[in-house]
């Protein structure tokens, strides 16, 4: 069998039973079964398949992914979230774009913790998008920091996306985790220049209204007692971890161990929450433990058919410069972003493009994160990307795709810019984690 | 066989509560490490070791009832696309797709796991772990699994929702 043809048996039957509806890890597994079968030598392949799954569900680096999600899903189930985000609110007084900065600070830590874009989008969008329609806010402004939200979320610790997608790059976790520092506060600067830029432009855009005015001591009271431990937490990890103190894994259990101790010192620490807490971080982590249970026979299969060494040398054969391989693969993933989620986008592209990526001489860190940023800015961009249709069905009513794509392009543009920087300057990525 | 039914549902529910305490043993355990670390005694090497394990008997042990919360995450293109009837067919038809997916990874872990206790086969970590302990955890998953996909072939309720996007 040629390689191509491989090519098209293991992805064209995970896209077309995916497309049919069947559960993502269900069809990747199914593909591991057809492709086990051909090239593995029949019923021994898919033994070995399931060896290979033993293998891969007993590594320690695959820890912080559900630690990550119970420290997101107890912040947000005890309601220290929420805590959070009012302060924040009730700090920021008459600026003009006020719930457009708190959406994207509060957004940010909320889609950062939970691990799923397309929740955090749900909810925000149900939550401040009617609100801030309220206040006479234009809908660029709500919905369209929302939207950035994601992009930020996914590249800055605690990312549980990032440490997937090390895991299945078999790249190192900490590694693209502290790159991420420095890029997302450069995002989050951009961002915050966009929306004051919008406000700028157009007052009329994000009204001031009228706020209970506070006190310094009521602010500074505030600061400390709503903000300074929630995000403590979230710094203290990531401190750790870039002075290699601890590992992602030992990050992410005193993460959690933090927000539910804080959540005991709040006296919000409830049974129903803790058991709540317990079952979200458990059902998003099954799935990508089912996913990961298939990884290795899958990049096993596109080594051992040929397929991806095929396709690495076609690719390579057209002698493009780096950069444009680069932009090729943004393309294909900005293609998947249409019709499918993060992890879907990870299992089908990290087992090629990693290996090109390697061949082309990109560092592999540096790699991943433009990668992340690339699944994350897939998700947005207009027409068909997905989180643009997830927005639409929780926004008011008479929002129109035209308003969702409007407010989603400044956006996307920093993350564009970002990405542009980042081919330009690799050290942003690469420097924090080389030290 | 209304008992067997609330046995085996009572079954999968505490094969899930199993594994919701797998994931709290993974905090403990790393917990518990760097703490015997920090206080200059050396940490048992099995924290680490059951940690490894916890990762696959949680997700073995949950998946099944992920299947019954409708938990894996799936894309409705095509079946929001089809008239009432004809997704009712689709929706059923990809359910006996998964049936026969996890029915042949029951079966082929049934085969490794018998042939990991007749060959005696150690997992070698930190110890010699009886590697059968591990992979007993395939034939169950996968078995329970296919059960659980059937109800959506031959049950009331369907797989699907038709309603367009993606769903978990």
């Amino acid at each position: 069998m040629e390689w191509f043809e491989a090519l098209a048996v293991l992805l064209g039957s995970i896209v077309v039973l995916m497309a049919l509806g069947m559960p993502v890890a269900l069809a990747f597994l199914a593909a591991n079964i057809i492709g086990a079968w051909i090239f593995m030598g029949g019923e021994r392949g898919i033994v070995q398949l399931l060896n290979n799954g033993l293998g891969s569900l007993t590594k320690f680096a695959l820890v912080p992914i559900p630690l990550f999600l119970l420290m997101g899903e107890i912040f947000f189930h005890t309601g220290l979230g929420g805590r959070m985000f009012n302060a924040i609110d009730r700090l920021l007084g008459r600026l003009p774009g006020r719930l457009s900065y708190v959406t994207v600070l509060g957004g940010t830590g909320f889609s950062t913790l939970s691990g799923s874009s397309m929740g955090s989008t749900a909810l925000l969008g149900s939550l401040m998008v009617p609100e801030m329609n309220a206040r006479g806010y234009k809908k660029h402004m709500s919905i369209g920091p929302i939207l950035g939200t994601g992009g930020l979320a996914i590249i800055i610790p605690p990312s549980a996306l990032a440490v997937l997608l090390a895991t299945l790059a078999q790249i190192d976790v900490g590694g693209l985790l502290i790159a991420g520092v420095i890029p997302g506060l450069i995002l989050a600067a951009l961002y915050i220049a966009t929306i004051w830029l919008q406000t700028r432009l157009d007052p009329h855009a994000a009204p001031a209204y009228d706020v209970e005015r506070q006190s310094i001591g009521a602010k500074l009271l505030l600061v400390l007692r709503d903000v300074v431990p929630m995000v403590g937490v979230m710094v203290i990890i990531v401190a750790m971890m870039i002075g290699g103190i601890v590992t992602p894994s030992e990050a992410a259990a005193f993460g959690a161990l933090g927000v539910l101790i804080l959540a005991a010192a709040f006296r919000c620490l409830t049974w129903e929450a803790l058991k709540k807490s317990v079952t979200g971080a458990l059902r998003v982590t099954l799935m990508a433990y089912l996913i990961v249970f298939g990884s290795a026979t899958f990049s096993q299969l596109l080594a051992f058919s040929g397929a991806s060494s095929g396709l690495i040398k076609w690719a390579t054969s057209f002698d493009l410069a780096p950069t444009l391989m680069l932009l090729a693969m943004f393309c294909v993933l900005l293609v998947l972003g249409m019709f499918m989620e993060q992890i879907s986008m990870m299992l089908l592209t990290v087992p090629i493009f990693f290996p090109l990526a390697t061949s082309l001489g990109f560092d592999p860190i540096w790699f991943g994160l433009i990668m992340l940023l690339a699944l994350e800015i897939s998700f947005t961009t207009p027409p068909f990307g997905l989180l643009l249709f997830v927005m639409k069905g929780v926004a008011p009513p008479s929002t129109t795709m035209r308003d969702i794509y409007v407010s989603a392009i400044p956006f996307i543009l920093c993350s564009l810019v970002l990405v542009a920087l980042l081919i330009m300057f690799p050290p942003l990525a690469t420097w924090l984690p080389s030290r | 066989m209304r008992f067997v039914i609330r046995a085996y549902d009572a079954l999968v529910s505490s094969m899930a509560f199993v594994s919701a305490l797998m994931l709290v043993w993974l905090m403990v355990s790393v917990i518990v490490s760097v703490a015997m670390r920090n206080l200059g005694i050396q940490p048992f090497a099995w924290l680490f070791t059951s940690s490894e394990y916890a990762i696959l008997y949680m997700t073995m042990l949950g998946a099944p009832w992920l299947v019954r919360k409708r938990g894996h995450v799936h894309i409705e293109l095509v079946t929001a696309a089809l008239p009432e009837d004809l997704r009712a067919i689709v929706s059923r038809g990809v359910a006996l797709a998964c049936v026969i997916v996890s029915a042949i990874l029951a079966w082929k872990g049934l085969d490794l796991f018998l042939t990991n206790v007749e060959r005696n086969d150690y997992d070698v970590r930190a110890y010699f772990f009886p590697r059968w302990i591990l992979t007993i955890s395939f034939p169950i998953c996968f078995s329970i699994m296919a059960i659980e996909f059937a109800r959506f072939v031959f049950g009331p309720d369907l797989m699907h929702s038709g309603e367009a996007g993606i769903h978990d």
